[in-house]
């Protein structure tokens, strides 16, 4: 069985928890967690992950600059990015597609749709 | 081709064929054609039978995914109050407790405004916490009056119905959540409006709601006794005995 390593990037705890119960039902993923886009980078360096699951609004560095260092990388370049919004920042959902993430899923999220997404570009 | 037979061997010949069974005669034909007809028939009510049998395959396939669908949407519903609650005890500090109350209220529900009071000594429900509210509509409530009242009168969690909610206020929220410690209303939760993409009530926010209104008072609580208490080990020890 083919596994993959998932990076997800979320400030909140409560949606970081409630992203990985979601993705803990894809047998086949390992899920790794960051706190903010710095982390993320930096548990980046060195280790290959198949998908990026990221929130947009977070301190220090935000998901979009988090997708455009990713973009800038090429070890990384290729890695689809999913990004998380909220349904009203349809500007953040389009910054973020502009600077390269592959989808979007939105705020208050559901778990069977995070999996719909994240099976479709594994392409499980 | 002629036939040089003289008549009289052609019936013979034809009569040794019918005897040897070599020759079928009309009245033969016609039982074939019998069985033929009987086999078609059969042949086309196995069709129907196998057409029905598909047709309530593809609805218990479609059962089944339904099925699946809910357990899905059952177990996202469980995860999320399993959250809900594992980060409202988690904290020891009641900041932290609000936090997270008002990234639920934010994250899992969908809530915009949203202002949290206590019941303070004069019997008035003073706001503690609030998200998204104006100074003017943050004054203190009277428990016994409005939603509020209602709320504190049954102690359950009170929500508009509507699809499309309809406009909420301080004084008339979308929904009210008390705030529980054991028997006792010490405060609620007034939520006024939430995001535009949200026009109705999941029925998961219903739970959620109950959860809040059991948990987040007494995780409040907890969080500022243990902060109060300097001598934290000291207070387990003294648990320990309370426990003997």
């Amino acid at each position: 069985m083919t596994r993959y390593r998932c990076l997800v990037v979320e400030d909140s705890q409560v949606m970081r928890q409630l992203l990985v119960f979601a993705l803990q039902r894809v047998r086949e993923l390992d899920v790794t967690e960051a706190d903010d886009g710095v982390d993320a980078l930096r548990k980046l360096a060195g280790n290959r992950f198949d998908l990026i699951i990221t929130d947009i609004n977070m301190p220090i560095m935000d998901g979009l600059k988090l997708v455009k260092r990713i973009r800038s990388d090429e070890t990384y370049n290729d890695v689809p990015i999913i990004v998380v919004t909220t349904e009203g920042s349809q500007e953040d959902r389009q910054r973020a597609l502009a600077l390269g993430a592959n989808a979007y899923i939105t705020k208050p999220i559901q778990g069977p749709q995070v999996v719909a997404k994240v099976k479709e570009l594994l392409k499980m | 081709m002629n036939d040089k037979r003289s008549p009289d061997a052609r019936a013979a010949f034809a009569q040794e064929a019918i005897d040897s069974g070599a020759y079928r005669p009309l009245a033969r034909g016609g039982e074939a054609v019998q069985h033929l007809r009987q086999a078609l028939e059969r042949v086309q009510r196995e069709s129907v039978s196998l057409v029905r049998i598909g047709a309530s395959l593809e609805e218990f396939v479609q059962q089944q995914e339904g099925r699946y669908a809910d357990l899905e949407q059952e177990l996202n519903d469980t995860g999320l109050l399993y959250v809900a609650s594992y980060q409202l005890q988690a904290r020891s500090e009641p900041k932290e407790v609000l936090r997270h109350v008002r990234e639920l209220l934010e994250q899992l529900v969908g809530v915009e405004s949203f202002a949290l009071y206590l019941v303070a000594s004069d019997g008035l429900a003073v706001p503690v916490a609030h998200k998204g509210m104006s100074e003017a509509e943050l004054t203190p409530l009277r428990t016994s009056e409005g939603a509020l009242a209602v709320v504190f009168g049954r102690k359950t969690p009170l929500m508009v119905e509507g699809s499309p909610l309809p406009k909420g206020s301080t004084a008339s929220p979308l929904a009210v959540v008390p705030l529980l410690l054991s028997d006792r209303v010490m405060g609620a939760i007034v939520i006024t409006k939430l995001f535009p993409h949200k026009s109705s009530w999941a029925q998961v926010d219903q739970q959620l709601f109950h959860l809040l209104s059991s948990h987040a008072a007494s995780a409040l609580v907890a969080a500022h006794l243990v902060q109060r208490q300097s001598d934290l080990l000291g207070t387990l020890a003294g648990l320990g005995e309370s426990l003997k």
